[in-house]
């Protein structure tokens, strides 16, 4: 019976991600203390909640992925899981790999800024509202516009608010993202 | 004897429960279950009784640390530690009890440790959510994300675990590379599906044709469909996983001095270490050797012993004593073959 045991954990998993996740928490505290005018202490808490939301979301679309019953899909994310590769090898396969890395890679990047462009949005608005540190990006808002023609859009773009959130949010997860990629090209 | 029990007094004092009402008294019984169901083992084998013994050991723990941590529960950093991991043994005692439903017990503890773990500090004293300060809430969320992040990594492990059941040939294969797992395998080698495969085979193959007359087993050898028929009984081994789709088997024979060699390919078209993916191999020698034919012989016997008198049976016993040739089989163990770069998958050169 014991020599049946076996165990496959994905403590490498775990192990890389929570070292990135401490590596992104720090640098994009620094970005959002610097824009957003906070303290240290506010900043560290933004960056982790929005880094461990982020995270949390890449997981559950891994996880929607993953269920979908493709056997082809299901294979390649077996090689990927298991051998760090994308696709069967052929003359191309090291440019198709670096290829949909890449593309993987944006991709983790694009929902992480959404989703980070969205939580920061919550925090400011629904959690942290009474909190005295940001009331000077509070009260920056722009007096209701009287022309309610705009679409909702165009008021969007226009709010001054919402145009430090998305230059704080966006130059957090561009630092960071550097970063690590340069961090991932050089341990690999 | 009072000097025995002055000496062991600070053991007494130890275990002795302050009253007899309180979460120490329920410690002690769970001790004495599963005490009871240590005997139980040891006496006789019933396995129902043991369980029943040990759970109720079980339970006895799960309600002693319930009581503890509604009596003194250990905050850390506005946590309560205790609720925390009472939470996780309700959870374990459920997930061995339900094993349809352990895996979504399993993904869902931590979320319920936090949530729980939080609540005298966070919901309970303040009422509301809304009546956090900042600073809690923050803190609440980000105890929350975490464990839910924790979650996500037991429920890739258990996706893991299914991959693996489902394609078993991974498990025998290099893991180094990954990113992502690592391998706990301490006492066996992994088999993969082929070489199952092969080894049903052998089997097969020993029970048909080992000490078969040579004429029968040279004929038999030579029939294609008798090969296929091998096969297709010896692919039953893995017909239970998904992987049986990847594995691509076929036979060769090949005449050699003494006898034939029967050689089985297996190809691996899933992923692999290996970028062009690799083959098993294995080759069984069946060779023509010449034996007494032993139920013969003692069939004579019989047959001299019961008509001494007749001497005229002589030529007869001579010619059925005659040597035969039988077949005999002998395998050697399965080979890996790493297809190189420049050579076609579909061909691989033995």
């Amino acid at each position: 019976m014991i020599e049946d045991l076996w165990l496959v954990l994905p403590l490498r998993a775990v192990v890389f991600q929570s070292l990135l996740l401490l590596i992104s928490i720090a640098i994009e505290s620094v970005v959002l203390q610097r824009i957003l005018n906070i303290s240290r202490k506010t900043a560290t808490e933004y960056s982790a909640i929005l880094n461990l939301l982020s995270t949390f979301i890449c997981w559950l679309c891994f996880f929607l992925i993953q269920s979908i019953p493709l056997k082809t899909l299901q294979i390649q994310l077996i090689r990927y899981v298991f051998y760090a590769r994308f696709i069967s090898p052929n003359l191309f396969s090291d440019f198709q790999n670096g290829f949909y890395f890449l593309l993987a890679r944006i991709c983790i990047i694009l929902i992480a800024l959404i989703i980070e462009l969205i939580g920061l949005d919550f925090l400011l608005n629904f959690i942290a509202a009474q909190e005295l540190e940001i009331k000077h990006l509070i009260s920056s808002k722009e007096p209701e516009a009287t022309e309610n023609k705009k679409s909702r859009f165009q008021k969007y773009r226009e709010s001054q608010l919402n145009k430090i959130k998305f230059k704080a949010t966006f130059w957090a997860n561009f630092s960071s993202n550097i970063f690590i990629s340069a961090l991932i090209l050089i341990v690999t | 004897m009072t000097k025995l029990l002055q000496s062991f007094a600070w053991l007494i004092n130890l275990i002795k429960p302050p009253r007899i009402f309180s979460w120490q008294t329920v410690i002690l019984i769970s001790i004495f279950f599963w005490v009871i169901s240590f005997l139980v083992g040891l006496g006789c084998d019933n396995l129902r009784l043991q369980n029943i013994f040990s759970s109720l050991g079980c339970l006895a723990v799960i309600f002693g640390v319930g009581w503890f941590s509604l009596e003194n529960p250990i905050i850390v950093q506005g946590f309560s530690l205790s609720t925390w991991i009472w939470v996780e043994l309700v959870c374990l005692f459920v997930a061995s009890w339900w094993l349809d439903i352990a895996p979504f017990i399993w993904m869902i503890w931590p979320a319920l440790s936090a949530i729980f773990a939080a609540w005298p500090e966070f919901f309970a004293v303040q009422k509301k959510i809304k009546n956090l300060v900042n600073e809690q809430r923050f803190k609440l969320l980000i105890w929350i994300l975490s464990h839910l992040i924790i979650s996500c990594w037991i429920q890739f492990s258990l996706i893991i675990q299914d991959w693996v059941l489902q394609y078993p040939s991974l498990l025998a294969d290099n893991l180094s590379q990954s990113d992502f797992i690592v391998k706990i395998q301490p006492f066996s080698r992994p088999i993969s599906g082929g070489e199952r495969v092969f080894n049903a085979m052998e089997r097969q193959l020993k029970i048909q044709i080992d000490g078969k007359l040579w004429v029968v087993v040279e004929s038999w050898l030579k029939n294609t469909n008798q090969r296929e028929k091998l096969l297709t009984e010896a692919k039953k081994e893995i017909s239970g996983v998904a992987e049986k789709h990847l594995w691509n088997f076929r036979t060769e024979i090949t005449a050699q001095k003494t006898g034939y060699n029967l050689l089985m390919i297996a190809e691996w078209q899933g992923p692999s270490y290996n970028p062009q993916g690799y083959f098993l191999k294995k080759v069984c020698q069946v060779n023509a050797v010449t034996r007494q034919p032993t139920p013969v012989k003692a069939k004579l016997r019989r047959e001299r012993k019961n008509n001494n008198a007749r001497v005229a049976t002589t030529p007869q016993v001579i010619i059925t004593a005659k040597p035969v040739k039988v077949a005999k089989i002998e395998c050697q163990s399965v080979t890996k073959q790493i297809i190189e770069q420049n050579q076609l998958k579909n061909s691989p050169k033995l």
